[in-house]
Formats: C-alpha cells, sequence, structure tokens
C-alpha cells in the first residue's frame, strides 16, 4: 500500500512539473533574432547556398527553425 | 533602408579609462562611410520604400560608462540603445561597442532590430577584439591598432547587412546569408579608401549583378560575387 501511494505521489508530482513547463511563458518571445552573424574565423555553421544570388523577401523573415527542419528532411 | 542614419554607442567603464584609439577611430571610419565606394556596394538593392543608397549620416558617438552585457540577449543592447540614444529614428543603426572580449563566444558580431517606444531601430553588437585572433583582419594599414582594425572591418558587415536586410525581410540568399555573410573573411586588396580618404582593411559585400556579370572577386565558397569598391 505505501509502495503505491509513494507511486502515485511521484506521477502526481511528475505531471505538476510537466504541466508548469508547458504552462511557462517562452522567456525568447521578447528576444529580436540575431541576424547577420559575424562568425569568427574558420568557424563554418552555415550551409552552402543552393542559389548564389541573393533574393528580396519582401518583408518575410528568415525562419531558421524552418530552415533547419528543411535540412534534415534532405 | 535607403539611408541609414548611424551612431555608434560605446558601452563599459573600459571605454572612459582606456579608449585607445578605437573610438576616434571609428569616428573617422563612420564619417567616411557615407558616399564612398566601398558603401556604393551595397546600392544595387531595392526595397518596398526605394532603393539603397550610399547616404549615411553619422551622427557620432555616445559614452556609457556602465558596466556592459555580452551579446547573448539581444533585448539588453535594444535595451542600451533605447537608453543611450536620445531621439532615435526609424532609419537608425545603432552600433554597440562592448569592452567585453567574445570569451569562447563563436562569433564577433551580429545585427538585429527592435523598437524604441513606437520607433523601430536597427542595431548590432560588437564584442572588445583586441589580441583576438578569430576576429583579427590582419590589417596592414598604418597608424591603427590591431583592436580598431578588428572592429572596423567587422563594422562594414554588420552595416552593410542592416542597410539591406535591416529587419530580417529584405535580402538573403536560400540560406539566410545577407549581402556581409556571403563574403566573410574575404579580402580582395590590403586596403580600401573611404570617402574621408581614411584607409581600411575591410571585406567585401556580395553584390548579385557582379556575381551575375562575373565581375566580383570570390568569397570563400569560390563564388565571384564580392566586391569593396576599392
Amino acid at each position: 500500500m505505501k509502495r503505491f501511494v509513494l507511486s502515485v505521489s511521484a506521477f502526481a508530482l511528475l505531471m505538476a512539473i510537466t504541466t508548469a513547463a508547458q504552462n511557462a511563458p517562452n522567456k525568447n518571445l521578447n528576444e529580436p533574432p540575431k541576424r547577420g552573424i559575424h562568425w569568427t574565423k574558420g568557424h563554418k555553421p552555415s550551409r552552402p547556398s543552393k542559389s548564389a544570388n541573393m533574393t528580396w523577401h519582401n518583408g518575410a523573415h528568415y525562419d531558421q527553425r524552418r530552415y533547419r527542419s528543411h535540412l534534415l528532411g534532405t | 533602408m535607403t539611408s541609414a542614419a548611424t551612431a555608434a554607442i560605446f558601452w563599459g567603464p573600459s571605454w572612459v579609462t582606456s579608449p585607445g584609439d578605437k573610438i576616434s577611430g571609428m569616428d573617422t571610419w563612420y564619417s567616411g562611410f557615407g558616399n564612398s565606394n566601398y558603401a556604393a556596394t551595397s546600392n544595387e538593392y531595392t526595397g518596398t520604400n526605394g532603393q539603397v543608397t550610399s547616404s549615411v549620416p553619422y551622427g557620432g558617438h555616445f559614452v556609457d560608462s556602465t558596466t556592459a552585457s555580452g551579446g547573448s540577449k539581444t533585448s539588453a543592447i535594444l535595451a542600451e540603445v533605447c537608453k543611450v540614444i536620445p531621439n532615435p529614428v526609424a532609419n537608425g543603426y545603432y552600433a554597440v561597442y562592448t569592452d567585453i572580449p567574445r570569451g569562447h563566444s563563436g562569433y564577433c558580431a551580429y545585427h538585429s532590430y527592435g523598437s524604441c517606444g513606437s520607433t523601430p531601430v536597427q542595431f548590432a553588437f560588437f564584442w572588445k577584439m583586441d589580441g583576438d585572433p578569430g576576429c583579427d583582419p590582419q590589417s596592414t594599414v598604418a597608424g591603427e591598432s590591431q583592436g580598431l582594425a578588428a572592429i572596423a572591418n567587422v563594422s562594414g558587415h554588420e552595416l552593410s547587412e542592416a542597410r539591406t536586410d535591416p529587419r530580417n525581410g529584405g535580402w538573403y540568399d536560400s540560406s539566410g546569408q545577407e549581402n556581409g555573410d556571403k563574403c566573410a573573411w574575404t579580402f580582395n586588396v590590403p586596403s580600401v579608401t573611404f570617402s574621408n580618404g581614411s584607409q581600411w582593411k575591410i571585406q567585401g559585400e556580395w553584390s548579385n549583378n557582379a556575381y551575375n556579370a562575373g565581375t566580383g572577386y570570390p568569397n570563400t565558397s569560390g563564388q565571384h560575387g564580392c566586391l569593396d569598391g576599392h
């Protein structure tokens, strides 16, 4: 019985922590994005461009998360 | 930005006690950037409000001797801009030079954007680059310290990008690289002369036109699209 009560308590605590974490505000929501990062010499975080030319994006923001997902799929 | 109104903020106590040649040097740099052939390398790009021009007036510098933050939080840099700049403008570009070495950070600088009240602003963050081999252009131009040469080179990168992609909806390639990113750490000549006669070792900026015409010099990927206006 004691083991059962402990298990239920542990489960309830885990659920409470998970719920709290999901409801926590994203502290980065108001962080402007870093753009044009000038990486140090020899630091190569960027991927080769498919197209060399730059294009106008008409106000559409570059979404790094989308690009990463795309990379995973290629 | 068709015209960028620039100002520099030197943030940190050591800018008061030991500025070296960096504050006066960057005053010279910004004063000569406008109407330079180097600035003109970004002028082929257009936006909804017109074409980028070499009109880049410099409003001078501000020194804030309070302890600077690092670059991890862009909101802290934006807050510094809003604190220090008395009358920010929508086409303002405010470069924040801190006195903090980058340590293990893998970057020398970045640019970003936000708002001071209801006024949109553009800004950039720079580490202190004295004695930092990762951010050193290895300039041979006489009469300047290594630390000044380093922030001067990186300033060309960030300002050019802010002019062509000020708020992350402008000009960049399919990888998200802006015109400075695409030519980072590529130098065509030992020094480029600005409109006031000052000379700087400075990276090129990407030109679609030069790439398509085959008239640029190569970036690290071998693409001949970089120009430095020399």
